[in-house]
């Protein structure tokens, strides 16, 4: 019944990418921003640094992901890329990223180093501090590593192998994302964002779903 | 753009030389008997099990039916263990299958995974080794309602039946079992299981299979009770999604319809500390079902325990039961 409860508030918030999706001002230099949610793991929490290049209109990032449950237990994933704003006009808000993902899983099983892409578009629109549109994620894992147990090797599959496997996931995520700009300036940020995800077709023993609200301060 | 395309190239030829493929059988999950000619198994007329026989084949026919679905009979091969000299297989030939899309079995589409299936499996499994005999069945959690469902289909063809821990023999009686294995979306477990599906996918069976097995490995089964680490081959998630979460809870059935036609003894072996499968449900909702039943309880022990840790108890009850028949 919990389970159910939950899964129902989740779906009904149905909101949620990471960091700002506003396009900075021209002011703007430094944005750092703080996202936690249901990412991969409940709850996730997300920092990041981004640098903005205004001639550009696209910012350098880094961000670290970590999920609350599993604290101290080396599941972790770090992300660097680019973020661009090209093609944002007037009220039209297009928020493109590219990210290079690092993500480490530890467990009784064994130990996992992915490594992959992050692809996120964010298409919408800004009614001057309001915005609102869609979320759109691809995520493959392009080659993991894998080195297993020995209680994985004596009780699940002796014969395991361990070592670099290639394209092991592609998880793709459709949503929505909800924006709010902040202060007089409008240089904070509040987002959300959320939706359906996919790790493949049987992918429906967990709930597969999303959902990250995230802040951010330009300066 | 030809900067997306030029790392996209660079990220697949990474891909590409590298060496071992996730999808493919034998590397991250074991072959199932359709790869692997050498594993035991049986044909039947829409799928190929792994099956695995132990004892004289002159024997009385025992069937051993695991638990899940989705799990394998692999941790049930403790029952064979030879307690104060006598062992099941010294006196029944005992005769363990994987469900279709579980196990080592045969991997198949979500739609043919179906409880119904799993009975028709049994009638031919059965039929095969004991045509026009009477055989008898032991079945742990799931593989309990898989026999009841058997019993209640052919009490004619049955000499005896253990259940242990049995799952709800019916859509009604399911609805009164405890909760205490909801999930809980905040316990490491779960998280476990999520963190790694972004790298491992469940796309095909071989990687859904592969993540089911890793929900395995790192579950909290403190709601069941006392366990013991076990032996397993593979996991089917096809099957655990189609029958566990599909069927058996979105769907009406009723497998005790005719229980009262079979009169001979059946026993019951349950758990202290199971909370939602132990002594009382299976006491207040399940045994009475019979009209013939004796209902034994171990203490100290769970579900899994009832097969793992507790096994001597466990064997000596049915050892005095299968002397009565």
């Amino acid at each position: 019944m919990k389970f159910k409860t939950i899964l129902i508030l989740l779906i009904l918030t149905n909101l949620t990418c990471y960091s700002q999706i506003t396009k900075p001002d021209s002011t703007t230099k430094h944005i750092i921003n703080l996202n936690i949610g249901f990412d991969y793991n409940i709850i996730s929490t997300n920092i990041g640094y981004d640098y903005y290049f205004k001639k550009y209109k696209t910012s350098a990032f880094i961000d670290f992901t970590q999920g609350s449950a599993l604290l101290g237990t080396s599941n972790f994933r770090t992300q660097i890329g680019l973020k661009t704003w090209k093609g944002t006009f007037n009220k039209f808000n297009l928020r493109n990223s590219l990210a290079f993902v690092h993500s480490h899983s530890s467990n009784k099983a064994g130990n996992y180093d992915g490594l992959g892409l992050n692809l996120i578009t964010n298409a919408g629109f800004t009614f001057n501090r309001f915005g609102l549109g869609l979320d759109l994620q691809y995520n493959p894992f392009f080659a993991t590593h894998i080195k297993h147990s020995d209680y994985w090797r004596t009780y699940f599959y002796s014969n395991a192998k361990d070592g670099w496997y290639s394209l092991t996931s592609n998880n793709l995520r459709m949503g929505l994302y909800l924006s709010e700009l902040f202060g007089k300036h409008k240089t904070t940020e509040l987002n959300l964002k959320g939706g359906y995800q996919s790790s493949g077709q049987f992918d429906k023993l967990i709930p597969n779903i999303y959902f990250i609200i995230g802040i951010n301060k330009r300066f | 753009m030809k900067n997306i395309i030029i790392i996209f190239s660079l990220l697949f030829t990474i891909a590409s030389c590298t060496k071992l493929d996730p999808n493919e059988n034998g590397n991250l999950v074991a072959e199932t008997v359709d790869e692997d000619a050498t594993l035991p198994s049986m044909k039947l007329s829409s799928t190929n099990l792994h099956c695995q026989t132990f004892g004289n084949k002159d024997s009385v026919k025992l069937f051993v039916l695991e638990g899940g679905p989705g799990d394998d009979f692999k941790y049930l091969l403790d029952l064979n263990k030879t307690v104060s000299g006598w062992s099941l297989p010294q006196h029944y030939q005992v005769i363990y299958h994987d469900y279709r899309g579980c196990g080592l079995s045969q991997r198949h589409p979500k739609s043919e995974l179906t409880i119904g299936n799993s009975l028709k499996d049994l009638e031919e499994l059965i039929d095969k080794f004991a045509p026009n005999q009477k055989v008898i069945l032991i079945g742990h959690s799931h593989g309990g309602f898989v026999a009841g469902q058997y019993l209640n289909t052919h009490p004619e063809r049955v000499k005896g039946v253990v259940f242990i821990e049995p799952g709800a023999f019916s859509s009604e009686i399911n609805k009164k079992l405890p909760a205490v294995n909801d999930v809980n979306l905040f316990g490491s477990d779960i998280n476990q299981i999520l963190w790694v599906k972004q790298l491992i996918g469940m796309d095909n069976h071989q990687k859904a299979d592969y993540v089911y097995d890793l929900g395995r490995i790192n579950r909290n089964n403190s709601g069941r009770g006392e366990s013991c680490p076990s032996g397993n081959y593979r996991s089917g998630a096809a099957s655990a999604l189609a029958i566990a979460i599909d069927e058996v809870y979105n769907t009406t059935y009723n497998y005790t319809t005719n229980f009262s036609a079979f009169t001979s003894k059946v026993l019951f072996i349950s758990s202290d500390q199971s909370k939602d499968l132990g002594y009382d449900f299976q006491q207040t909702n399940q045994a009475v079902l019979f009209p013939n039943y004796l209902h034994k309880k171990i203490v100290g022990t769970g579900h899994s325990g009832l097969i793992n840790c507790k096994t001597d108890e466990t064997l000596s009850y049915i050892k005095t039961y299968l002397s009565g028949l």
